[in-house]
């Protein structure tokens, strides 16, 4: 041992330590302060930004000295984070910097990456898309900065006519979506962060705000330090460190949560302690078609729902989920008691599920059921793991289906006014929903002489070929598809880029304009700070330059009515500005110019949004940002509830003004429990479960460059219960094989690690590319959301020296 | 669809740390009592009796320490026991950071 190197760890821990306790800002976990002042001069200079990875959206300030990001800070303006950051935040910086940065376009040829030049790489990209526009697909993400989306969308959409436009949002929150839609008919969530300093109880299903979303979680955590009681509730299928600062865990099994919150449900029917005033006054209650369901579903009475729910006792809960009927009755008893104040939160757990809508919307049905919705503190909330995914996917719409303002493909009428506000052709919109993600992949990769018909697949700011299910069946690499074009817009080599025929390099974060929307339905914005490296250039400005491109090619979509660029920028003469010529891509502001277009979408559904320099003087605005009669921009905390939400009817205390059953109400749906699609058996005996780790964003392209954090986590491992260890002879620290039905993966053991699962149950996070976990999930998904579940499959562990005795046997056999 | 990699320094197992699982960090942590810490004068010495732990400062209901221990299974022990130390409502994690040999495997 070193123990020069341990002493040092020793003295960086107590660092990190001491900075949090010593911290003024109120937060405890586990965050690291602000420097005190931040001083400008001596060529250094600060500016606001949104942090780069999760969707909390906390803000840091940038500091900049000759050209170089050289400091983060919290921001304390920032209501969101009050000048304290996570880890990853804190050296979010250091993302910029990694040695193996991309700077050129790099072209495959005969199967080497040879540098080329921007012109040759546009020009490749649009007579590709000239060839074949129907066989283009766009694939983006819910790190798109909301005017890359708005371009991206509109290119597709609006110029193409071609839908196959889709986000790697598909894969964390379409379930939420869905689940909003069916509940409220519209999305996103109805409360904001402000709740988790109300509320009396929180509960966490499927959830470990204690390492995904760390500053949020410490808003509650905090409360407690300062004297006050919050009890929190965690319900999941392993240990974590929410657990940790949990009062009462309750262990489920797979889909267990489906069950519970039906026994919550039936408990409240059955002993008459809901809100009867509540669900009198603003829900109806909702089931699922007998034939085609759909997410309208069906009406259903009172009296049907009570039918419907009866057979979900305490006791056949416990048997479903695994959780004792007491604790069901003991969460029952708690929404039934309108004293006090419960926040829900969830994330993946609850979307990356085959039932993912279903599950989305009875959790938001037993808020509603027991009326507590709509106080402050009262709330279901979902969060996102991606900076945008609610501003650029949710709200621009870069979903397949989906258009900017809450409109859809499918309904003429939203086509015609899409087609108006962006000045396009009637009928310029394609009726039919694109591929969503998985659908684009099997596409994609399947040989065109079988029906594959994606031939050229662009990817932006995201890593499908980590972050896919079953990357063997619709990622990997395979014969008969060398009439396939992968393009890939990215800031490191990654697993997608391993097999990308056209590399863009791009920039990232504050090397260019942007600006997020969070969890909370706050909107961010922040400037350019500094210059990419080498060739690195703007997503935004990879979209424009194509569609010019084609624009000169003669593409009838790349032009407006009027015969323009459907992206001209005209300064104030009237002239145009070349923005698809890099050199002068920031002689304007483009996203001022995409984003004051978008805006005028977003009064449709009562998004409404704030002129762009408002969001340039704030720390963010949550929408609907509304103007006042003193020319002031107001925005709104609280969705649907009368003190605070300026579009509900005057007189009403509630309003779900964009009620599924036109008629103001919220729908509380029944949907009957159904086991997950692949379970443990004799063969694969454990359930998988992937996840995330508090030091790596997502895929680790970015973390893992940062040293600070790839020291604290440096691979990846699978977690595994000490007697399942013991059982099987696996040793702490032994390398072991995951296998499933549709691929493999080596990983060490951790044994009662930092998340302990239970017997028969393991965890892998994802964020490591050498490990590619995601060979072993399963695509099967939501029937609505199409989300993938890849939180339980079944897999069997096996030591590394029987792994290869079997594959020689079977070599030899 | 080309199937080639990309030869460029792709962080791998061999330029980070190396396996490390089997190894012990040393964690920064943070302490979260109910109230004052000041009242809990006898919770603290039980942690500066713990001779893998360093204590911190203390401020607000908030003591940084960190543990230094030789085993995983120590380690889980020590946090174990710290969670349950009277007036302890919270265990936070500042920072861990990973030894990077192998000699603490001795429990295994």
């Amino acid at each position: 041992m070193d123990a020069k190197r341990r002493s040092f760890l020793k003295s960086t821990a107590m660092a990190a330590a001491c900075s949090m306790v010593t911290s003024e800002a109120g937060f405890s976990l586990p965050v690291l302060s602000a420097d005190d002042g931040l001083p400008d001069g001596d060529g250094l200079t600060w500016n606001k930004a949104p942090c780069r990875f999760c969707g909390t959206g906390c803000h840091v300030q940038v500091g900049v000295e000759d050209g170089r990001v050289v400091a983060i800070a919290g921001d304390k303006a920032a209501d969101v984070n009050k000048g304290l950051l996570c880890v990853k935040g804190y050296h979010v910086g250091g993302i910029l910097y990694g040695k193996d940065r991309l700077t050129k376009p790099l072209l495959r040829k005969d199967g080497k990456l040879t540098e080329i030049e921007w012109d040759d790489a546009i020009d490749i990209v649009a007579k590709r898309i000239m060839d074949a526009p129907d066989k283009f697909a766009f694939y983006g993400s819910g790190q798109w900065t909301i005017p890359e989306g708005f371009a991206a969308q509109k290119f597709m959409k609006g110029g193409l006519g071609n839908n196959h436009i889709d986000p790697n949002a598909r894969l964390c929150m379409a379930s939420a979506v869905t689940g909003f839609l069916a509940t409220y008919g519209v999305d996103e969530p109805a409360g904001c962060y402000a709740d988790l300093d109300e509320c009396d109880v929180l509960i966490t299903w499927g959830n470990n705000p204690a390492e995904m979303h760390p500053v949020l979680f410490s808003r509650v955590t905090d409360r407690r330090s300062r004297g006050e009681t919050v009890r929190i509730i965690d319900i999941g299928t392993r240990r974590t460190r929410t657990t940790d600062a949990a009062n009462d865990y309750l262990e489920m099994q797979p889909h267990g949560d489906v069950a519970i919150s039906l026994g919550i449900m039936h408990l409240l029917i059955q002993n008459e302690n809901y809100d009867k005033s509540f669900v009198e006054n603003f829900c109806n209650f909702r089931g699922a078609e007998a034939d085609t369901p759909t997410l309208q579903g069906e009406a259903i009475s009172e009296e049907d729902f009570r039918k419907r729910i009866a057979k979900y006792t305490p006791e056949h809960v416990e048997e479903l989920s695994g959780v004792p009927a007491d604790k069901i009755r003991m969460l029952a008893e708690l929404f039934a008691n309108r004293e006090i104040r419960i926040t829900s939160l969830w994330c993946m757990g609850m979307n990356q599920h085959t039932m993912g809508t279903a599950i989305n919307s009875l959790v938001h049905g037993v808020h509603l059921l027991s009326g507590h919705f709509g106080r402050p503190g009262d709330a279901p909330t979902s969060l996102t793991g991606q900076p945008s995914a609610c501003g650029t996917v949710r709200e621009v719409g870069t979903l397949a289906h989906a258009l900017p303002g809450g409109r859809v493909v499918a309904k003429p009428e939203h086509r015609a006014q899409c087609e108006e506000m962006w000045n396009v052709r009637e009928g310029s919109i394609n009726p039919e929903p694109g591929y969503h993600t998985v659908k684009m992949f099997e596409q994609f990769t399947k040989p065109t002489s079988e029906g594959g018909d994606i031939n050229t697949l662009f990817v932006q700011v995201t890593n499908p070929g980590q972050t896919l299910p079953n990357l063997n069946a619709l990622f990997n690499s395979k014969d008969g598809l060398e009439d396939k074009f992968l393009i890939v817009s990215e800031v490191y080599p990654t697993a997608t880029t391993r097999l990308a025929d056209l590399i863009l390099p791009a920039a990232l974060w504050v090397e260019k304009n942007g600006m997020f929307g969070n969890s909370e339905r706050r909107t961010q914005q922040w400037f350019k700070m500094v210059d990419p490296p080498g060739e690195a250039r703007d997503d935004c400005w990879m979209t424009i330059a194509i569609a010019h491109r084609l624009f000169e090619l003669g593409h009838e979509g790349m032009k407006n009515k009027d015969g323009e660029f459907i992206f001209a920028v005209k300064d104030e003469n009237g002239k145009e500005i070349p923005v698809w010529e890099f050199e002068h891509y920031y002689d304007t502001n483009v996203d001022k110019h995409l984003f004051e277009e978008y805006r005028a979408f977003t009064t449709m559904k009562h998004k409404n949004l704030a002129p762009y320099d408002e969001y340039v003087a704030a720390r963010g605005l949550r929408w609907p940002v509304v103007e006042q009669s003193d020319g002031s921009w107001r925005e709104t905390k609280f969705r649907f509830a009368a003190f605070d939400d300026p579009f509900v009817a005057e007189g009403q205390e509630f309003e779900f003004y964009h009620s599924s059953s036109n008629d103001g109400r919220a729908q509380i749906w029944f949907h009957e429990y159904a086991p997950p699609p692949e379970m443990p058996d004799d063969e694969y005996p454990f359930w998988l479960c992937t996840g995330r780790v508090l030091e790596h964003w997502h895929t680790g392209t970015m973390t893992r460059r940062v040293s600070q954090l790839s020291r604290a986590m440096p691979t990846s491992y699978v977690e595994m219960h000490a007697e399942d260890a013991q059982a099987a002879n696996i040793r702490q620290g032994e390398t072991v094989v995951i296998e499933s039905r549709r691929g493999v993966c080596e990983l060490p053991v951790w044994i009662d690690g930092r998340g302990r699962p239970p017997r028969g149950t393991i965890f892998v996070p994802f964020f490591d590319e050498t490990k590619l976990i995601n060979n072993c999930t399963l695509e099967a998904h939501d029937p609505f959301s199409k989300q993938p579940d890849y939180k339980k499959c079944a897999v069997r562990v096996v030591k590394k020296s029987t792994a290869k005795a079997n594959a020689t046997e079977m070599v030899h056999s | 669809m080309g199937c080639m990699l990309l030869g460029t320094a792709i962080p791998t197992k061999d330029t980070l740390f190396s396996e490390s699982l089997t190894q012990v960090p040393v964690s920064g942590l943070v302490v979260t009592f109910q109230t004052p810490v000041d009242q809990y004068r006898e919770t603290i010495e039980l942690l500066r009796a713990v001779p893998e732990i360093e204590t911190g400062e203390f401020k607000n209901g908030k003591l940084a320490i960190v543990v230094d221990s030789e085993t995983r299974h120590r380690d889980q022990e020590i946090w174990d026991s710290v969670r349950q130390m009277p007036g302890v409502i919270d265990l936070a994690v500042a920072f861990v950071g990973f030894d990077d040999d192998q000699n603490h495997t001795r429990d295994e």
